[in-house]
């Protein structure tokens, strides 16, 4: 079993917050930040920064007049 | 993009009132996804009602194509982004933005860990977020260049994987990610300033806006 070191989290720390990680490295990735205090914090703030970033960016709703437009492009009668 | 005035006849065949039906459904679900997606790349409510209005067109013109069961949001998505960069191309005037500086991957956190002020009032990457949370990150995420904007929607607002990204753009997975880092290196910088200046109105002599009195 190799032990990465904090490097290597970093090198892979968005493909692995991402679940883009394969399964061996996300293992290994996963082990040293349960362990890291300095990782674990940072793949904390990063989680937590992305989740700001989704919830302030999301949750448009399409203008009534876009859904209108819509249905006539079906040809929905009316 | 002008007015969409069209009549179902476009889509060549006649359409049944299954397909209609499926299609309509379509619409229902993703609707408010799309036009969310095309407000943040166009930063503009008409033309992302255009582009919207625009890819649902095309998607029903090409529904017949479509095989159900396969990943229907992708396949809008797709069509979303192509009519997007086709539209994009032809009015766009802005050069594809390189920044030289290598910053990091990890501009706000280090930010926060290195900010002196930070550390004296006390858990600095709680301040930060919090800075964060009070930031305008759409106008942030608007601002960040093309293509590297489009990449940062579709993984961390849409959460498509790399391999889904790499096919609606129709780009290698290793393009995704190389757009994907740098645009959120890119808006990280952009929330950095924002928060700093949070920070300066802060400590200036005027009182914190956001407190109570």
């Amino acid at each position: 079993m190799s032990e990465i070191d904090c490097n290597v989290v970093l090198e892979r720390l968005w493909a692995f917050l991402d679940g883009e990680a394969d399964e061996a490295s996300s293992r290994e990735l996963e082990a040293h930040i349960e362990a890291c205090l300095h990782c674990r914090e940072h793949a904390d703030f990063e989680r937590r920064l992305r989740a700001i970033i989704k919830a302030k960016c999301s949750g448009e709703r399409a203008p009534l007049a876009l859904r209108a437009a819509l249905d006539r492009l079906l040809g929905d009668p009316g | 993009m002008g007015a969409l005035l069209v009549t179902p006849e476009h889509r060549g065949v006649e359409a049944s009132a299954d397909d209609r039906a499926r299609f309509e459904a379509l619409v229902a679900e993703h609707l408010d996804g799309l036009y969310g997606s095309a407000l943040r790349l166009t930063r503009n409510r008409a033309a992302a009602e255009d582009l919207v209005q625009d890819t649902f067109l095309k998607a029903w013109r090409s529904f017949g194509t479509f095989e159900a069961g396969t990943n229907a949001r992708a396949w809008l998505y797709k069509i979303l982004m192509n009519a997007y960069i086709d539209g994009y191309r032809r009015s766009s005037r802005l050069p594809e933005e390189v920044d030289q500086e290598d910053i990091g991957d990890f501009y706000l956190y280090a930010k926060a860990q290195e900010s002196e002020q930070y550390r004296k009032a006390g858990d600095p990457e709680e301040i930060l977020l919090s800075r964060v949370m009070d930031a305008d990150v759409k106008e942030a995420l608007e601002r960040v260049p093309e293509p590297f904007r489009a990449a940062v929607i579709l993984a961390d607002l849409e959460e498509f994987s790399y391999k889904e990204i790499a096919e609606i753009l129709d780009i290698p997975v290793g393009t995704v990610m190389s757009r994907l880092y740098r645009g959120r290196r890119h808006l990280q910088r952009l929330l950095w300033d924002y928060a700093r200046r949070a920070g300066y109105g802060r400590d200036a002599a005027s009182p914190p806006p956001k407190v109570p009195s």
